[in-house]
């Protein structure tokens, strides 16, 4: 328990962590009341869904209507850019988790037991890493519709198998203590010395790099938004507006920034969360690194 | 602690800097150097070369596969036919066609026959001369080749009756199209065909090949024995190498990338005005835009959305309003599959929609007018469209310009839902999925002006929005009946009424069938239109045809748009043709130079 | 273990990949009726008559195993397929494609992982101060840009405002004549390299400056994780004991960092390399397409919008033997670097 004490101390003293740790609980809070700060307009069926106000391609400015303007299609982009954190936060968290419960599982398989069981694991995250991501990505979403779900998935799968050979390295490098070799001449079984006495030293690395990846996550998923491969047009989601921005990114001749605010109101907020995280995870790393080195 | 805070504080103030500095200048405060500077003019480059940036490439290059326009503009660079659609007119009567590789042609009464006399001392790009067997070869190859999604039903139809080949013989293509001298002679199979055959074969699909260079390579040899060997065959050899007898001849097709071709020095007519014609594909909508201010590239393709980003520059021609001979139209589909997963419950108790929903047509009147075609016309066309009633659009003999056309009423659309289903219609309501292919903005939008609507006229009037892609989602679905209300288009393919009333309203049309509308009574109506020998009759009988289409109202059009087109101020020559393949128009008849 | 029966035995790995990675695209495609994938074929409503008879000469109906079969046959025989999005077959258009997407990789590669560590390294000696929290933010900066975003705005500032001084596509029209005509000899399709060897200046100039942008977009966004690691691996080399030796003797700080720290902080560096220039191979879809650089990813991605099914499997196959290669070559090059790492052993 005076560990993680010690540990968010730590963070909260280094000032680029603290920024981080704001950004998060700003986005947290923005997430969470998007309905009281962006209440969608009456009769709207999915508020998912950005409400539209007239069907004209040109971006509009921002106005009292529209406080951050409207992108290409008259979607709202105050709206879109609020909705779409609920949006960020529920494709990282879900990637993330199942990432790391699926990818930790199966590499603290292979890394105990070794032998058969290990080859195989091994292969199917070769065969899994080597696996193109964007005709994956097109492959669900080709059979199950644009859809947040195709992206959550399409992601978990290019994702795990680089936890699963993190934690089954770090578990190689652990089941060699002493510590462990005492708790199995106790008789514990092998599920237990896992768990209890395996896990909790291996997992850091893991942790580190799920805090980077949130963001990692979030790019990715916007990504595949802009190529198509992701939620249906007009959904509430980073990587949507900022597509909506691609084809006015250069104005008419003369006013090449004239639709600025389609631009880079989208962009910002995907950067300050993945700064904000990258932050947490690089604070994260600096902290647990002398603790590492102190075993 | 102070220490710490004002370390803190230093980074806030950096971030908030640097947030400045990236934001100040989009807000349009830094571009003061480029608005005082004059509007820089578009520069004259590659001269002799017609460089155009379009969204798409060829398929393929074999005449008698390819049936997208991008194949068969690269086609008509290269390859010719027998006759051409003569400046802006559309070929109604035999003398609106440009001789090319027909010197001239007959029309026989009582045999249905043309005869077309077949231009001497013309050479292909590989050193063959052209004679009539190689017009006889080009026809049957495409008939009996017969590629699948390609174009051979329309040479098949006026010569064969069918529109399959595996529905007719080898004897009745052979018999269709003979040698005779000089001569080739089309028989067709009924007097209805006899404007429509022309037609028809002015275009990418009628051009004549080179029969001997074609065996050499490998393709058919002409003969029945052989046909099975590239009944439906594909790819082949022509599918990436062309020889023909065009103004131009291929020069590299670098897939992905562009396609040149290179003017042809031994041309029979007049030498083609350009040295190079480069076809290069760029996606992107600002390297296109920016290409064109900057003279590389003298055509690009502008989608709709954009038009505005290029008003008011004097070094651009600009050329709007041409009506082409497209439309497009929501579809109610009439017995849709019970077990569709877009029906929701599948019946009319609020939760979904029954399969014969769309029978009653209170139901489909009221849709009709549930649509703001203004907002639609306005909003995504930039008022750029005309709103039509019937698949009869404007260009078409035939057409009725006073013709009854949808109005916007939800009023009237409500008193029409009030009636449907015995009043039960307006009390429970209903729910199902409209289908869009994604990517597809302007149907998206359709849709949506559609959705929007019906649920304010009854908050129990829940129409979904969804989009799937077109080959693998859509297109399935439409064949399975699965599909609900979808919006298609029509592209012509002939200049004749008859090209577009078929599909929509015969049984057998291609669209109808989908949505099982049509009838025998209709069915002889349209084929008396179709055979009326009197023209002013004719347009009659369309003009009634016109009139049922809105009556029955199996569906809804939504617009003809207008189109536009780009250049720089040095080309010249253009002009509008709506039966012209390509984009950027009759390049021969065009020019380039910077006076 | 020998070094030849460790790249035999590393390249055996191949075959399990190979098939692992196309039954399961197999397997997903199978997902789609027979008449989705027979759609696939047509374009038009009209064409949905056809459809039966697609699907008789394809056979798509078949079971999965003998469509698999089947082509499993035809690829051990030497045919891959016809591409239908590139109107070529499946092997060709490997081919076709690649030299531009390796044309990038050539130089990005070199650029990423120099100024990755350069700056890495800058940012692990100033550890805390500004200049380290200022090249953390302008990383993280760099890489949360949206490709396109960057690609374009290159694009209107040297292409567009700067009259076309940098301009997109792979050359230059009157240059590309030229290169395709019989006056200059083609190698390797890669026209910076084609240039050198046919010792001409022009060319040369040409293909430098159409790669420079896209070049400059894939490094700015790829630098970050170079530089992060460098930064990490640095920091970690410092803290060592030998570093402290070395200081406690009195050496320069400089020496200490560069000559001490560098070498022992590059090895995890040399790894990601190998992944950065695997992934640099496969492809970057958005920044070919702005760029009209197409490359392999432009295919890959043009062939997975249209299920395009034996370009898929031929890039996938293409993917994996990269995959395999990159490893062997790094783990190799990892017991070249660090003495303590044998051949065989399981590598971080």
């Amino acid at each position: 328990m005076s560990d993680w004490r010690l540990m968010a101390r730590q963070l909260a003293r280094n000032p680029l962590s603290l920024m981080g740790i704001i950004i998060i609980v700003i986005f947290i809070i923005i997430a969470i009341f998007a309905p009281l700060i962006a209440p969608a307009p009456e009769g709207h069926l999915n508020p998912y869904m950005i409400p539209r106000d007239g069907y004209v391609a040109t971006p509009q400015p921002p106005s009292q209507n529209h406080i951050f303007g409207t992108t290409e299609g008259q979607y709202d982009i105050f709206y879109g850019v609020i909705w779409g954190a609920r949006s960020a936060f529920r494709v990282a968290l879900v990637v993330i988790s199942i990432t790391l419960l699926v990818g930790i599982t199966l590499g603290s398989l292979a890394g105990y037991f070794g032998g058969v069981l290990d080859e195989i694991i091994m292969r199917i995250t070769d065969i899994f890493l080597a696996f193109p991501t964007l005709i994956l990505a097109m492959a669900i979403v080709a059979a199950m519709g644009p859809s947040l779900r195709s992206v959550m998935i399409a992601l978990t799968a290019v994702w795990w198998p680089s936890y699963a050979r993190l934690i089954r390295g770090d578990i190689l490098q652990v089941r060699e203590e002493d510590y462990i070799e005492a708790s199995r001449g106790l008789g514990a079984s092998s599920g237990r010395v896992i768990v209890r006495h395996v896990l909790p030293n291996a997992i850091y690395p893991c942790l580190i790099m799920a805090s980077l990846d949130i963001g990692a996550v979030v790019l990715s998923a916007a990504a595949l938004s802009f190529l198509g491969l992701g939620v249906p047009e007009g959904y509430a989601d980073w990587g949507q507006l900022t597509s909506f921005a691609r084809n006015w990114m250069v104005g008419p001749p003369g006013n090449p920034f004239k639709y600025w605010y389609a631009v880079i109101t989208p962009g910002a907020f995907i950067l300050f969360f993945v700064l904000g995280w990258n932050l947490l995870g690089d604070a994260f790393r600096d902290i647990l690194d002398p603790r590492l080195a102190r075993r | 602690m102070s220490k710490r805070l004002s370390k803190m504080g230093w980074i806030v103030l950096v971030a908030l800097l640097s947030l400045v500095l990236v934001v100040w200048p989009a807000c349009g405060g830094a571009p003061t150097e480029q608005e005082e500077e004059e509007e820089q003019g578009i520069p004259y480059k590659n001269d002799g070369m017609f460089v155009q940036m379009t969204i798409g490439e060829p398929e393929t290059l074999d005449p008698a596969a390819g049936y997208d326009t991008t194949s068969g503009e690269a086609v008509l660079y290269v390859y010719e036919p027998l006759i051409y659609y003569k400046g802006e007119l559309l070929g109604a009567t035999p003398d609106e066609f440009t001789p090319l590789l027909a010197e001239s042609w007959t029309w026989n009464e009582a045999d249905l026959t043309w005869t077309f006399k077949i231009r001497k001392g013309v050479k292909f790009h590989e050193g063959g001369t052209l004679t009539p067997e190689d017009v006889e070869y080009s026809f049957e190859r495409i008939m009996t080749q017969d590629r699948v999604g390609g174009p051979a039903l329309l040479i098949d139809m006026p010569l064969v009756g069918v529109e399959l080949y595996e529905d007719t013989t080898w004897a009745a293509v052979d018999a269709s199209v003979e040698v005779s001298g000089d001569n080739v002679v089309f028989k067709v199979t009924n007097i209805a065909f006899k404007m429509i055959f022309l037609q028809t074969i002015a275009n990418s699909w009628g051009v004549i090949l080179d029969k001997e260079w074609c065996v050499a390579n490998g393709d058919w040899d002409g003969t029945e024995a052989d046909v099975k060997n590239h009944f439906q065959v594909e790819p082949n050899y022509l599918w990436t190498h062309m020889n023909g007898t065009g103004p131009w001849k291929l020069n590299q097709w670098e897939q992905g990338v562009q396609i040149k071709f290179e003017k042809n020095a031994n041309y029979w007519g007049a030498p083609a005005p350009f040295d190079w014609v480069i076809n290069q594909l760029a996606e992107e909508w600002t390297v296109r835009k920016e290409a064109l201010l900057a003279g590389d590239a003298d055509y690009v393709a502008v989608p709709r959305q954009y038009i505005h980003e290029l008003d008011g520059i004097s070094d651009l021609q600009v050329n709007k309003d041409m009506a082409g001979l497209l439309v497009f139209g929501f579809f109610m589909v009439m017995d849709i599959n019970p077990t569709s997963p877009y029906i929701g419950s599948g019946k009319l108790d609020g939760n979904g929609i029954p399969g014969n929903f769309f029978t009653d047509k209170d139901v489909r009147e009221g849709f009709r007018e549930a649509f703001d075609y203004n907002t639609f016309i306005n909003d995504i066309y930039y008022g750029e469209a005309t709103q039509v009633g019937s698949p009869v659009i404007a260009g078409l003999v035939g057409f009725n310009p006073d013709a009854q056309k949808p109005v916007f009423d939800k009023a009237a659309a409500a008193e029409h839902f009030k009636k449907a289903w015995g009043g039960e219609l307006w009390t429970k309501g209903f729910k199902f999925t409209m289908l869009y292919n994604s990517g597809n903005v302007m149907r998206k939008a359709a849709c949506e002006i559609l959705q929007k609507n019906l649920l304010s006229i009854n908050s129990k009037f829940q129409a979904f929005v969804q989009p799937l892609s077109w080959g693998t989602g859509i297109l399935p679905l439409i064949k399975t009946k699965d599909a609900t209300v979808y919006i298609i288009g029509w592209q012509a393919d002939t200049p004749h009424a008859d090209n577009f009333v078929r599909p929509f309203m015969s049984t057998a049309g291609t669209f109808a069938q989908f949505q099982t509308y049509g009838n025998a009574e209709l069915d002889a109506k349209i084929n008396a239109a179709l055979l009326e020998p009197d023209p002013a009759k004719q347009v009659q009988k369309y003009y009634e045809l016109q009139q049922i289409f809105y009556d029955d109202c199996p569906g809804f059009m939504l617009a003809q748009p207008l189109n536009r087109r780009y250049f720089t101020k040095y080309i010249h020559g253009w002009y509008w043709n709506s039966m012209h393949t390509g984009e950027p128009g009759p390049l021969y008849y065009m020019s380039k130079s910077q006076s | 273990m020998e070094l030849r029966a460790y790249i035999l035995r590393r390249l055996l790995l191949l075959i399990p990949v190979l098939f692992g990675i196309t039954l399961f695209i197999f397997g997903i495609t199978m997902l789609f009726s027979p008449i989705a994938r027979a759609s696939l074929y047509i374009r038009d409503v009209r064409q949905l008559q056809d459809l039966p008879a697609v699907i008789e000469r394809y056979g798509l109906d078949h079971p999965f195993i003998v469509q698999y079969g089947t082509w499993l046959g035809q690829v051990l025989q030497g045919n891959l397929g016809w591409s239908k999005v590139a109107s070529m077959p499946v092997w060709d258009a490997i081919w076709h494609f690649l030299p531009a997407t390796l044309e990038i990789a050539i130089f990005a590669t070199p650029l990423i992982i120099l100024t990755g560590i350069f700056f890495g390294t800058t940012a692990a000696a100033h550890k805390d101060k500004p200049l380290d929290h200022g090249t953390r933010v302008a990383a993280i900066l760099g890489w949360s840009l949206p490709s396109f975003w960057l690609g374009l705005v290159l694009i209107m500032i040297f292409y567009g405002f700067f009259r076309g001084f940098l301009p997109p596509g792979r050359l230059s029209i009157q240059m590309d004549i030229l290169v395709n005509s019989a006056a200059f000899t083609r190698y390797t399709h890669i026209n910076t390299i084609d240039a050198i060897l046919n010792l001409n200046g022009p060319v040369l100039l040409d293909a430098l400056r159409h790669v420079v942008l896209p070049v400059v977009t894939v490094s700015v966004i790829n630098m970050a994780f170079i530089m992060r690691l460098m930064r990490s691996s640095m920091l970690e080399a410092l803290g060592k004991g030998y570093i402290l030796t070395a200081r406690a003797k009195g050496l320069a700080e400089r020496i200490v960092v560069n000559k001490h720290a560098r070498r022992n902080a590059l090895i995890p560096v040399i790894t990601v390399s190998g992944y950065l220039f695997a992934a640099l191979a496969n492809g970057m879809v958005i920044t070919e397409t702005i760029f009209r650089y197409k490359g392999i990813g432009w295919w890959a991605w043009m062939a997975a919008s249209n299920l395009d099914i034996p370009s898929v499997l031929g890039f996938a196959m293409f993917s994996a033997f990269i995959f395999v290669l990159v490893n062997l070559v790094v783990d190799i090059l990892y017991t070249r670097v660090d003495p303590r790492v044998k051949l065989g052993e399981a590598v971080q």
